[in-house]
């Protein structure tokens, strides 16, 4: 009698009536549907392949204003002013 | 225009929960492993029955918590591609030969032997079985050491140069990445602090049996074993933090300034603020309570070495973000065709500060002439928030110093026999379960924020790293992951209140509390065949 055995436990619902085993393996099974749903909503099309981007893709981004934040300040307009490196660098 | 302020803000929340979550099993893994080792080295040395069973039942919470986390690393990958694409393009060249052979450890090695740990018993010899069991333990730690190579690369990216022609970072020695010191000291923390998550684990569970008065000689053992490993542990991570803040002094002051509120450059050597209130609008920590010498100490092992403050620092990095104008503008003239060897040698001379230029990205497409305001506020994003690295820290080291108050005392009763009487330490042991967790959370947070604004320091600005998406897109993958990952965090913690609770009776031996014929006097007395000392004698 399950009861008699373990009497204090009733209060902790089960996760099924199943062996431990076969909680385990269903639990595995429906991490990988999950998982493989997940994945075909939205992470089938990486933009990378293999780690790596088209390398113009990569220079616009980091060197031409199109791919720019829109946060309030990148919108002000910058100087004409030529930066200078200092001479007393800390590096 | 596409918000990009919110998809990076999402992404990367996307990303911390992700790993967070991922990370609530590790840590278990980890540790429970060796403890699994020692419990079974006992085994085979004695042959005592109870070892077997005490290798059996801890073993069998293990499998639950293996199961439970495999594979909830692989949602990090997918964000990697589709996410984070120019990071991912940056990092590709460093990051494919951890991670590749984080995935053969993880799927072969571990996954292999934690099957055969499983349904060996029959098959395989004693010595056999716990050659098994350290494989799944060396398999564990191993494969945790692959992630944080690569992370480590990301704090300190040594042994790889920028390519102007592929535009990204490229390995020039494997050797460098892997010896990397801030790897390695990560890997040391973050594995140690894993074992004292599982040897509070080990303890607390066995506290509940001892409170319980049932199994006594069951849970005195798995007792002695965690406080053994938990003590030594503990204090492995303290000596390995210690050491942590001295590779941070050496590699990476900011997080260090930022972790201590040192906002100006004391006189070595500096002391260390216990508590205070940072005021960032001041940048001065009002109320501060400090010990004198100690930071100096720590980040630097000297006497009278400076630990440079918050101030001094942020004009460090105005230097090198003009140096780093000056660089992006020598790379624009390389892109535009000048690959002249003058050219290539002013890009080589000035490359280093590349990422600083970077930072300005955010403020003004045209980063070569960034005006003073727009250098100013790159400069302040140099620097990370200071509360969240000043408490987190604290409240890390705070939840340390209790994990080795707990582990002390519960050794020290345990050798002096007085364990029975000491109720309050097993309650405090059982109810700081969770502790463990909550301070590699917080750790790992302090980690990965100490590195902001950067996803590779010095680098790749974070504001640059992520890929062009929609937000709705991202917070639907959001709510996705979170549903997934709280699923099986309850899961994980039915099951494990479920055997935890039923304890070693769910070896099925016939020797154990609830399988033996109900009697209230027995349980009193710790019956149970596993039972061989009652509780007055410890």
């Amino acid at each position: 009698m399950a009861s008699a055995r373990f009497p204090r436990y009733p209060r902790y619902p089960h996760f099924t009536r199943l062996p431990l085993a076969l909680e385990i393996v269903l639990v595995l099974l429906i991490k990988i549907v999950i998982l493989t749903l997940l994945w075909h909503a939205f992470f089938s099309a990486p933009q990378t392949k293999k780690m790596r981007l088209p390398t113009p893709q990569v220079e616009q981004h980091l060197l031409t204003p199109s791919a720019i934040a829109a946060t309030p300040s990148a919108a002000a307009p910058a100087s004409s002013s030529t930066p200078k490196a200092h001479d007393d660098t800390h590096r | 225009m596409i918000p990009i302020d919110e998809v990076i803000s999402l992404s990367r929340l996307q990303f911390a929960a992700t790993a967070m979550f991922h990370f609530l099993f590790v840590p278990l893994t980890l540790g429970l492993a060796w403890i699994l080792v020692i419990m079974e080295s006992v085994y085979v040395m004695t042959g005592r029955e109870i070892y077997r069973d005490m290798t059996q039942f801890w073993g069998k919470l293990f499998g639950i918590n293996f199961a439970m986390g495999i594979t909830t690393g692989i949602t990090l990958e997918f964000q990697f591609g589709t996410n984070w694409a120019y990071y991912s393009h940056y990092v590709g060249d460093i990051f494919g030969t951890p991670l590749a052979l984080e995935g053969i450890m993880a799927f072969f090695l571990e996954s292999t032997f934690v099957g055969l740990f499983f349904f060996g018993w029959q098959r395989l010899s004693r010595v056999q079985h716990l050659a098994v069991t350290f494989l799944v333990a060396f398999g564990s730690s191993l494969s945790a050491l692959w992630i944080l190579i690569a992370n480590g690369w990301m704090n300190h990216p040594v042994g790889a140069e920028f390519n102007f022609e592929t535009m990204r970072m490229e390995l020039t020695s494997i050797q460098d990445v892997i010896f990397n010191p801030v790897a390695q000291v990560k890997f040391v923390h973050t594995v140690a602090a894993g074992y004292v998550a599982a040897s509070m684990f080990v303890l607390g569970i066995s506290s509940y049996y001892l409170l319980k008065a049932r199994d006594t000689a069951f849970a005195l053992r798995s007792f002695a074993v965690a406080a053994a490993f938990g003590l030594a542990s503990t204090l492995s991570v303290i000596v390995l933090g210690d050491e942590s803040g001295y590779t941070a002094g050496e590699v990476n002051k900011v997080e260090l300034a930022a972790i201590e509120a040192e906002w100006e450059t004391e006189q070595a050597p500096a002391g260390i603020t216990v508590v205070g209130l940072p005021n960032e609008a001041q940048q001065r920590t009002d109320y501060a309570i400090k010990i004198p010498y100690v930071l100096g100490l720590i980040g630097t092992r000297s006497t009278d070495k400076e630990i440079t403050g918050i101030k001094d620092l942020k004009k460090m990095h105005e230097v090198r973000i003009r140096n780093g104008m000056l660089a992006y503008a020598a790379l624009l003239r390389l892109k535009s065709g000048d690959k002249s060897p003058e050219a290539r040698a002013a890009f080589d001379q000035l490359k280093v500060d590349l990422g600083h230029g970077l930072l300005l990205k955010k403020y003004t497409p045209n980063v070569v002439d960034a005006t003073s305001e727009q250098i100013a506020l790159a400069v302040n994003d140099s620097v990370p928030k200071i509360w969240p690295m000043f408490w987190g820290f604290r409240v890390m080291v705070g939840l340390g110093l209790l994990f080795l108050f707990i582990f002390s005392a519960a050794f020290y009763f345990l050798i002096r026999k007085r364990l029975a009487p000491q109720r309050w330490l097993l309650k405090l042991a059982l109810f700081a379960i969770p502790l463990p967790w909550v301070a590699i959370e917080v750790g790992w947070v302090v980690a990965e924020y100490g590195r902001q604004p950067w996803t590779i320091a010095g680098v790749l600005p974070t504001h640059l790293s992520a890929s062009t998406l929609q937000p709705s897109s991202l917070y639907f993958s959001l709510a996705g992951f979170m549903g997934f990952y709280t699923l099986l965090f309850v899961i994980e913690m039915m099951l494990m209140f479920k055997y935890a609770r039923k304890g070693p009776a769910s070896l099925h031996t016939g020797k154990y509390h609830g399988e033996l014929p109900h009697s209230p006097g027995a349980a009193l007395a710790g019956a149970g065949a596993g039972t061989t000392a009652p509780p007055a004698a410890v």
